[in-house]
């Protein structure tokens, strides 16, 4: 018990100490100005690391798109009943246009037939 | 607290004014702080700026002014550690290493004399420099705090986040690390 209490004064005392001989720190008149210089530096650098960080993802949506837009291009349109009406001549138009829907299917299938 | 809740709450939104306002405020507190963490002057400035630098960027993540101040602590203590681990001296300096100056000035030390001229004051700071190296950082940030600092049990319990019967433990734990490191060191040099 008394170990423990004589280890604890000198603990205590030594702190004590070196307390003292610490004393007081003084900052410099440059503390502010370096700080906000380094805030603004930070900023910056901030603003890099988010576009960083997005830069993967606005890559991947870019290709994305390209691939699309080539896929688009690659491919014709698919042949609808539309695409047959516009590639027909002006005839068949009025012809199609004068049938009721049954003779319309009729004649479509003939000359989906040809 | 040194700086008025609404100061906060306007740093918070962005004013870099008000940011500057608790600056000044807590300036001299928490350079004070680091100073007696780190224990080396020319370094104080340095880890002090990346505690406001994280201050800064991290303001709006506080949920309310009240606790701001632990919350200033653990940011500070955060930046001490990364210091001391940086830049943590792999000494092992044995007693028999120490100028006579310092081994006088462990003897002054643990007397208890307080009017020490500034060579004496000098050898006190390497010797509990050199002690506190060879303890871990958090025993040597958590026994700054308390007892170089100054923080109440409560204070520290409000910065830790634990209670303070904890504390306790971890405060006697580590003073008793300290008195062992100061013991193996003078069993070393036969003091």
């Amino acid at each position: 018990m008394d170990k423990i209490r004589k280890g604890d004064e000198c603990i205590d005392n030594m702190f004590a100490a070196y307390r003292a001989a610490l004393g007081e720190f003084r900052p410099s008149p440059e503390f502010l100005p370096m700080l906000w210089a380094r805030i603004e530096s930070r900023r910056s650098v901030s603003w890099f690391t988010h576009l960083a960080a997005w830069s993967p993802r606005l890559a991947l949506a870019a290709l994305a798109f390209a691939a699309l837009l080539i896929a688009s291009l690659w491919f014709p349109y698919e042949q609808s009943h539309e695409s047959a009406v516009l590639e027909s001549s002006y005839v068949d138009v009025l012809t199609l246009d004068s049938m009721d829907e049954h003779d319309r299917a009729l004649w479509q299938l003939a000359e989906n037939n040809r | 607290m040194l700086v008025e809740p609404e100061t906060i709450e306007f740093a918070q939104s962005g004013d870099d004014s008000a940011f500057n306002t608790i600056v000044l405020a807590y300036r001299k507190r928490i350079l004070g702080t680091v100073y007696r963490m780190i224990g080396r002057g020319e370094d104080v400035e340095d880890v002090g700026q990346e505690v406001f630098v994280r201050l800064y960027f991290s303001l709006k993540q506080l949920r309310t002014p009240q606790v701001f101040e632990p919350w200033l602590y653990r940011l500070t203590i955060n930046a001490c550690y990364d210091y001391l681990r940086k830049k943590r001296r792999m000494i092992d300096v044995r007693m028999a290493d120490l100028s006579e100056e310092q081994v006088a000035a462990a003897d002054i030390a643990l007397s208890g004399k307080k009017a020490l001229d500034e060579k004496k004051k000098e050898s006190v700071r390497e010797l509990l420099d050199i002690l506190l190296d060879r303890v871990s950082k958090e025993d040597r940030v958590l026994l700054t705090l308390k007892e170089v600092q100054g923080l109440s049990l409560k204070e520290l319990s409000g910065i830790y986040e634990v209670n303070t019967n904890a504390l306790k433990v971890r405060l006697f734990r580590a003073r008793k690390r300290v008195f062992e490191a100061y013991n193996e060191m003078a069993q070393k040099n036969e003091v």
